[in-house]
C-alpha cells in the first residue's frame, strides 16, 4: 500500500533535486543519528522516524549492542570493534572512558583522511571535557563535555576549541535537543555545497536522564526532561508491562538481580513516569529526525546520504526488577533500535535478521569505499541487504567489562534462538531458549534437553570473546549435498527425478532444521525438535520434480539453522540436463 | 546453577594434604603494617618465622582495608568480589555478597567458625548487632569504634558491650580462651584474628604529632622506640618526581618537621605491635597446651603495607608503590617446611585457595588465586603469573589497575596516566620509564596482559606465558616467544649455541626454568623417557 505514494515521493525528489554544480563526488554522505538509553520498543512512539527511514529505508528489527553501556557501545560506533578490542570496558576507571580509547584510529580519521568532511555533534564519551581538545579527525567539532552535557535547559559546547554556554541570550528557551538539530541543520547547509561528501555524526543525549527536575519527576529513577512542548504528550498512557515486569520468580537468576526485592507501587509508578518522559523527550529527537532528512532534502543531497538511526544500548523499565539501568544481558538492554536509509537500502522494509552495532562503521566504510585501520569486527549490512533472504550464520558477542555499574564481569552469546551468558565471578550461567521463552523468564542452562547446546556455546564463547576480525564473524561448516537417482548433482538435475537434499554438520555446527527454495519459493522443509535423541547426523529431503520445473538456471537454496540456533544460507545454482 | 566448571575448577584447587586430617585455621591479620616492621616482633620470629615459612614477595591485590579483606574472604580480586572502596558505593561492608564466602565454605566442610576484631569498614554502622552468615561465633569491632584502641564496642554474637581494655590484649585473649575451648572438642575450626595494630586510632597520646593520625601503644609499650629511626633509603622523600604522575608530583617536598612527625607515627607504630607479638606468643602457647599446635595452620599477614614519607606520601597507602602494596605473609603448620622462605610473587588473592586447600573446603566462587601449598612442597617451582593491583580512586587520586612481576610494576591510572617501573635496575621505583621509547615495546606488551587480567576471573588470573617444553630423545628444548633465558635441572651440557634454549638432558625428571624478557618466570616439568635416564 506504501509503495506507490513512495515511488512518486521518490521522483519528485529526484525531480526537484537541484543540478549539481560540480563533478560530484559518487560517494555518500553519511549522516549517524545516535540517541542514548533508547529502547527498540520504543521507535513506534517516533512518527518521522517511521515515516522518513523506516518507510523509506530498513528497520532491523533484532538489533544488538554488543556490550549494553554508553561508553564502551559509542567506542564501539567508532571503532567497529568490540569492546575486548578497542579496550574501553567501562565508563571510568583506567579501562573506561574517553582516555580508554586510542583515538588517532577511529572511524573519523579514516573517513577525513579518505576526503570526507567529518562533523560531529552532541555528547561524545563519557569523561571527554574541554582539557581533551578535540579529537583527531574531525572537521567539525560541536561535542558537548561529558560534565556539561546532561541538563537539558543548560549546557555547554566545545565549539571547535571555543567553550560556549547555552542558551544563549538570542534563544533563552532553547532546548538541548533542538540545539542539536539546529546545529546538525546548519552543518548540513554548510557542507552539502561542497562536492567532498561528508560524515555527520550527530549523538543526542535523550532520552537519556537529566535535568532539569520537573513537577511531575518521581523521586526514583531519575527521568530525561521532554521538551516543554511535549510535556506530558503521554501522559496517560499505561506502560505494556511484559511478563517479565516485576518477574516474580527469579531464582533462576544470577545474584547480581536475584536478590533484588519486588518492586512496591510507588516504585512502579516511578518506573512508568520515567518510561512516559523518555518517549516525550524522543518526540524532540523524532522532529530531529525530521528537520535533518529536510535539511538534506533541500540541499539535494538525501538521495546519496546514507542515514544511520540507532542508540548506545537498550534500557529496562522493571523487567526482571532491573529498575531503570541497561549493562545486564536481558533483551530491553542489549536490543537496540537500529534504521538505515539510503543507496543500497532497500525501502520500506523490517528486516528481522540478526544484526549489531558493531555492524555499523563497517556498513559506513562499505558505503563510503573507505578501507579501516583496524580489524574490523562487525559486518557490512548493506551486504546483507543486497540479499534479503540471505544469512551469515552469525552470532553475536555480549559483553560486560570490569564490573561496570555494579553488574560483575560476563559474556554472553546471542543466536536467533540463544541467549548464553557466562558470569564469571561467581560461577553463575544462564541460558534462555528465546524461541520457547522470549521474555527469558527460566534459565535452562543445566538441563539435560539443552546440554549439547550449552556446551556448543561456552566453546564458541571461548573463542568469541577473544576474537578479532574475520574470527568474530565465522560462519558455521554446514554442507550441502544434491543426489538425483543416487548420483551427485553437478550442475544439472534430470527434471523426471527430483532430487535430495543433503545437510550436513559436525559438532556445534550440526543443522536441526533447514528450508529448502527454489527461487523465493519454500519447497521442502525438514526439522526436528532439540529433545529428538533419534534425529539423523544429517538432514535429508526429498524435493519433488514438479518443484524444479523452472525455465533456464534457477537458484537453489537451503537456509539452516543449526542447533545452537544460527541461521545460513548455502545456494547453488542448477538448470536443467538436456 | 553453579555448574560442571567451576566443580571442575575447584577440584583441581585442592590438592590432598600432608595430613589426613584436617587441621585447625588461624589467620593473624595485623593492620596497615610493613615488611620491615616485623623486625620488632620476637615471637612471631621464633613461633612462626622459624618453625614456619616466610613468603618474601607477598602483595595485596588492593592496598586498602575493605578490598583487600574481602579478598581474604573470597579469593577474588576486587573487581570480581565488587569491593572497590572502604565506602559505598563501590565498597565497604554492604557491598560483598555474603552468601558464598570463606566462612560459609568452611562451615559446609564441617569447621567451627570464629571471627575477633576488626571487620569489614562501615561493619555495624547501619545494624550493629547483624552478624554475618557463616560464623559460629562472632567477636566482631563495630564501626565507628573499631578505630578505639581503649572503648570499643564489639558485637558478641548480637549482643553489643563496650570494653575500657586495650583492644589487642583483648582480642589475643578472645583467640586464646577460643583455641582452649575448641581444643577439648575434635572439630577443627576456623578462627579469624583482626588486630587494628598498627594502624592509627584513639586514645591520642602525649608525644603525638600534629596533622598525623598514630596508632595507640599499649600503656606499657609506650615509648619503647622512642629512638628508633625511618629506616630511610633513596625513596623517603623522593627529591625528584618528574617521572611520576600528576598527584604526585603536585606532592611538596615532606621537609625536616613532617619527617620528624612521620618518624614519630613509625615508633608508635612499632610500639603498637609488641601487644600484637604477645598475642601471638599467647596464642601459640594456647595451642601447644592444648596440643592442637601441630595440627593447626596459621597465617600471619596484614591488610596492606604503609608509606612512612616514601615518594613524598607521609602516611597512607593506595598507590601502587611496594612499600604499600607488600605485606608479612608467615606461615605455620602441617604441610609448611620449618625455617623456610619463599621467593615466589604470592597475593592475598591466594589465602583463601590455600586455607580450602589445607581444609579439603571446596569454594563457591571461581578463586583468582591458588593454594601456596604447591610451593610450600616445592620451593623451585614457578607459575609464570601475573599479579593484578587494583587501586580505589581517592580525594585527589584515579582508581588504577597495575601489573607486577618480578620485574616490572606497570599501572594505569584512570586519568590516563602510566608508570613503569623496572625494578631490577631501580628497585626504589625512583624513575618511571613509561616516557622511555625503549621501553614502548615491553610497555605494550605489560599493557596488554593488564587489560586482559584487569578484567579476568578464574583461571584467566592465572595465566602464564605459551610456552612449551619440547623433548626429542634426551634434547629438550623450550619453545615460545619473549624467552630471555632457560636453565635445565640435569643439563649434561650448557645451551647449544645452535639450538638456544636447548640443551642434553638426563635423568628420571626434567625441569627446566624459563625467564622470559618481560621478567616472568615459569618452571616446565617433564617425565624423561627411560634412554635417558643414567
Amino acid at each position: 500500500m506504501l509503495r506507490a505514494p513512495l515511488i512518486v515521493a521518490a521522483l519528485l525528489a529526484l525531480a526537484l533535486a537541484p543540478a549539481p554544480a560540480q563533478a560530484q563526488d559518487p560517494r555518500p554522505n553519511v549522516v549517524v543519528i545516535m540517541t542514548d538509553d533508547q529502547t527498540a520498543a520504543s521507535v513506534p512512539a517516533m512518527p518521522q522516524l517511521n515515516g522518513l527511514i523506516a518507510a523509506e529505508g530498513t528497520h532491523f528489527e533484532q538489533a544488538i549492542a554488543s556490550f549494553p553501556l554508553c561508553c564502551p557501545a559509542r567506542a564501539t560506533n567508532l571503532t567497529g570493534q568490540y569492546a575486548h578490542n578497542h579496550g574501553v570496558l567501562h565508563n571510568a576507571g583506567p579501562f573506561g572512558g574517553h582516555d580508554a580509547l586510542d583515538h588517532t584510529n577511529t572511524l573519523p580519521v579514516w573517513l577525513q583522511s579518505a576526503g570526507y568532511r567529518t562533523m560531529h555533534v552532541g555528547r561524545y564519551l563519557n569523561g571527554y571535557e574541554m582539557v581533551h581538545g578535540i579529537p583527531p579527525g574531525w572537521s567539525d567539532w560541536h561535542a558537548n563535555p561529558h560534565s556539561a552535557a546532561f541538563n537539558y535547559s543548560s549546557w555547554r559546547v566545545n565549539e571547535n576549541g571555543v567553550l560556549r554556554s547555552y542558551p544563549r541570550p538570542e534563544r533563552p528557551d532553547e532546548y538541548l535537543t533542538d540545539f542539536h538539530t539546529r546545529r546538525a541543520v546548519e552543518l548540513i547547509d554548510q557542507a552539502a555545497p561542497s562536492p567532498d561528501p561528508f560524515f555527520l555524526s550527530l549523538w543526542y543525549v535523550a532520552p537519556h536522564r537529566g535535568g532539569p527536575r520537573d513537577i511531575d519527576d518521581p523521586l526514583s529513577p531519575g527521568t530525561p526532561s521532554p521538551a516543554p512542548r511535549h510535556r506530558d504528550a503521554f501522559a496517560g498512557y499505561a506502560m505494556p508491562r511484559a511478563p517479565n515486569f516485576n518477574e516474580r520468580n527469579m531464582y533462576d537468576k544470577p545474584q547480581v538481580v536475584a536478590d533484588r526485592p519486588r518492586f512496591t507501587p510507588e516504585r512502579i509508578a516511578g518506573i512508568e513516569e520515567n518510561w512516559r518522559q523518555e518517549l516525550e523527550s524522543l518526540l524532540a529527537v523524532d522532529e530531529g529526525v525530521g528537520q535533518i532528512v529536510e535539511a538534506l532534502r533541500r540541499s539535494g543531497e538525501l538521495e546519496n546520504t546514507l542515514i544511520v538511526y540507532l542508540s548506545d544500548n537498550g534500557f529496562m523499565h522493571g523487567e526482571h526488577r532491573a529498575l531503570a539501568e541497561k549493562v545486564l544481558p536481558y533483551e530491553p538492554s542489549v536490543r537496540i533500535p537500529l534504521l538505515l536509509r539510503g543507496p543500497g537500502v532497500p525501502r520500506g522494509r523490517s528486516d528481522g535478521r540478526l544484526a549489531a552495532n558493531v555492524d555499523v562503521p563497517s556498513t559506513i566504510l562499505d558505503a563510503a569505499d573507505v578501507p579501516p585501520n583496524r580489524l574490523l569486527d562487525g559486518r557490512s549490512l548493506l551486504q546483507l541487504l543486497a540479499d534479503p533472504g540471505a544469512e551469515p550464520g552469525r552470532d553475536i558477542l555480549i559483553e560486560n567489562g570490569n564490573g561496570a555499574n555494579g553488574v560483575p564481569t560476563y559474556r554472553g552469546i546471542r543466536t536467533y534462538r540463544f541467549l548464553y551468558v557466562e558470569h564469571r565471578t561467581t560461577g553463575e550461567y544462564e541460558l534462555y531458549d528465546l524461541i520457547e521463552d522470549p521474555f527469558q523468564l527460566e534459565s535452562v542452562d543445566g538441563q539435560e534437553r539443552y546440554r549439547k547446546v550449552q556446551r556448543d556455546l561456552a566453546l564458541r564463547l571461548r573463542t568469541l570473546k577473544r576474537c578479532a576480525g574475520a574470527i568474530c564473524h565465522t560462519r558455521p561448516r554446514l554442507a550441502l549435498r544434491l543426489r538425483s537417482e543416487g548420483r551427485p548433482v553437478r550442475g544439472c538435475v534430470r527434471r523426471a527425478q527430483g532430487l535430495s537434499v543433503i545437510v550436513r554438520g559436525f559438532e556445534r555446527d550440526r543443522p536441526l532444521s533447514a528450508d529448502v527454495l527454489v527461487g523465493r519459493r519454500v519447497v521442502g522443509r525438514v526439522g526436528f525438535d532439540l529433545l529428538d535423541r533419534g534425529r539423523p547426523p544429517a538432514l535429508v529431503e526429498r524435493i519433488s520434480p514438479r518443484a524444479l520445473r523452472r525455465r533456464g538456471p534457477f537458484r537453489l537454496r537451503v537456509r539452516a539453522e543449526t542447533e545452537d540456533g544460527r541461521r545460513y544460507t548455502l545456494d547453488r545454482t542448477l538448470r536443467a540436463c538436456r | 546453577m553453579i555448574g560442571a566448571t567451576l566443580l571442575a575448577a575447584a577440584s583441581l584447587v585442592i590438592a590432598p594434604v600432608a595430613s589426613a586430617e584436617r587441621p585447625n585455621v588461624i589467620v593473624l591479620m595485623t593492620d596497615d603494617q610493613t615488611m620491615e616492621s616485623t623486625r620488632v616482633m620476637p615471637a612471631l620470629r621464633t613461633e612462626l618465622v622459624e618453625a614456619g615459612t616466610t613468603f618474601d614477595r607477598s602483595f595485596v591485590s588492593n592496598a586498602l582495608c575493605c578490598p583487600s579483606r574481602a579478598t581474604f574472604l573470597t579469593g577474588q580480586y576486587s573487581h570480581n568480589h565488587g569491593v572497590l572502596d572502604n565506602d559505598p558505593p563501590d565498597g565497604g561492608y554492604f557491598r560483598l555478597g555474603k552468601r558464598e564466602w570463606l566462612p560459609v565454605w568452611l562451615q559446609r566442610a564441617g569447621y567451627h567458625t570464629v571471627h575477633v576484631g576488626k571487620f569489614l569498614n562501615r561493619y555495624g554502622i547501619r545494624s550493629p548487632t547483624e552478624v554475618p552468615p557463616g560464623w559460629d561465633e562472632w567477636y566482631a569491632s563495630v564501626d565507628p569504634s573499631t578505630y578505639r584502641f581503649t572503648g570499643y564496642t564489639l558485637n558478641e554474637n548480637g549482643a553489643l558491650n563496650t570494653y575500657g581494655g586495650y583492644s589487642t590484649d583483648d582480642y589475643a585473649a578472645r583467640a586464646v580462651s577460643v583455641v582452649e575451648r575448641m581444643g577439648e572438642t575434635r572439630t577443627p575450626f576456623f578462627l579469624s584474628v583482626a588486630f587494628l595494630a598498627p594502624h592509627s586510632g584513639a586514645p591520642g597520646d602525649p608525644d603525638d604529632p600534629r596533622g598525623l593520625a598514630t596508632p595507640s601503644p599499649a600503656p606499657r609499650h609506650r615509648d619503647r622506640f622512642a629512638h628508633a629511626r625511618l629506616p630511610g633509603g633513596p625513596a623517603i622523600d623522593e627529591p625528584d618526581v618528574s617521572d611520576k604522575p600528576s598527584f604526585i608530583r603536585s606532592r611538596p617536598p615532606i621537609g625536616a618537621e613532617r619527617r620528624a612527625a612521620i618518624e614519630e607515627n613509625y615508633r608508635q607504630g612499632l610500639e603498637s605491635l609488641l601487644a600484637v607479638d604477645e598475642g601471638i606468643a599467647a596464642i601459640v602457647a594456647a595451642l601447644r597446651t592444648e596440643g592442637e599446635l601441630e595440627r593447626t595452620l596459621i597465617v600471619f599477614t596484614s591488610d596492606n603495607g604503609f608509606f612512612y614519607g616514601e615518594h613524598r606520601v607521609q602516611n597512607g597507602k593506595v598507590l601502587v608503590y611496594e612499600p604499600s602494596i607488600r605485606v608479612p605473609l608467615v606461615m605455620r603448620g602441617p604441610g609448611v617446611p620449618a625455617g623456610a622462605r619463599r621467593r615466589q610473587l604470592v597475593t592475598n588473592a591466594d589465602l583463601a585457595p590455600t586455607i580450602l586447600d589445607a581444609a579439603g573446603a571446596v569454594p563457591g566462587r571461581p578463586q583468582d588465586g591458588r593454594s601456596l601449598f604447591p610451593l610450600l612442597e616445592d620451593p623451585g617451582l614457578e607459575w609464570g603469573r601475573d599479579l593484578l593491583v587494583e587501586g580505589a580512586a581517592g580525594l585527589n587520586q584515579p582508581a588504577f589497575d597495575a601489573l607486577r612481576t618480578y620485574r616490572y610494576v606497570y599501572a594505569r591510572h584512570a586519568n590516563g596516566e602510566r608508570e613503569l617501573y623496572d625494578l631490577e635496575r631501580d628497585p626504589h621505583q625512583l624513575e618511571s620509564l613509561h616516557a622511555d621509547p625503549r621501553h614502548a615495546t615491553i610497555q605494550a606488551e605489560l599493557d596488554a596482559r593488564l587489560a586482559a587480567l584487569a578484567d579476568c576471573a578464574g583461571r584467566d588470573c592465572r595465566a602464564r606465558p605459551e610456552l612449551r617444553l619440547v623433548l626429542r630423545g634426551c634434547r629438550a628444548r623450550v619453545a615460545g616467544a619473549g624467552i630471555e633465558h632457560v636453565s635445565f635441572r640435569s643439563a649434561l651440557r650448557a645451551s647449544d649455541p645452535l639450538a638456544p634454549f636447548g640443551a642434553r638432558v638426563a635423568g628420571r625428571r626434567l625441569r627446566s626454568r624459563v625467564r622470559t624478557v618481560d621478567g616472568r618466570v615459569l618452571t616446565l616439568d617433564r617425565r624423561l623417557p627411560l634412554g635417558c635416564r643414567r
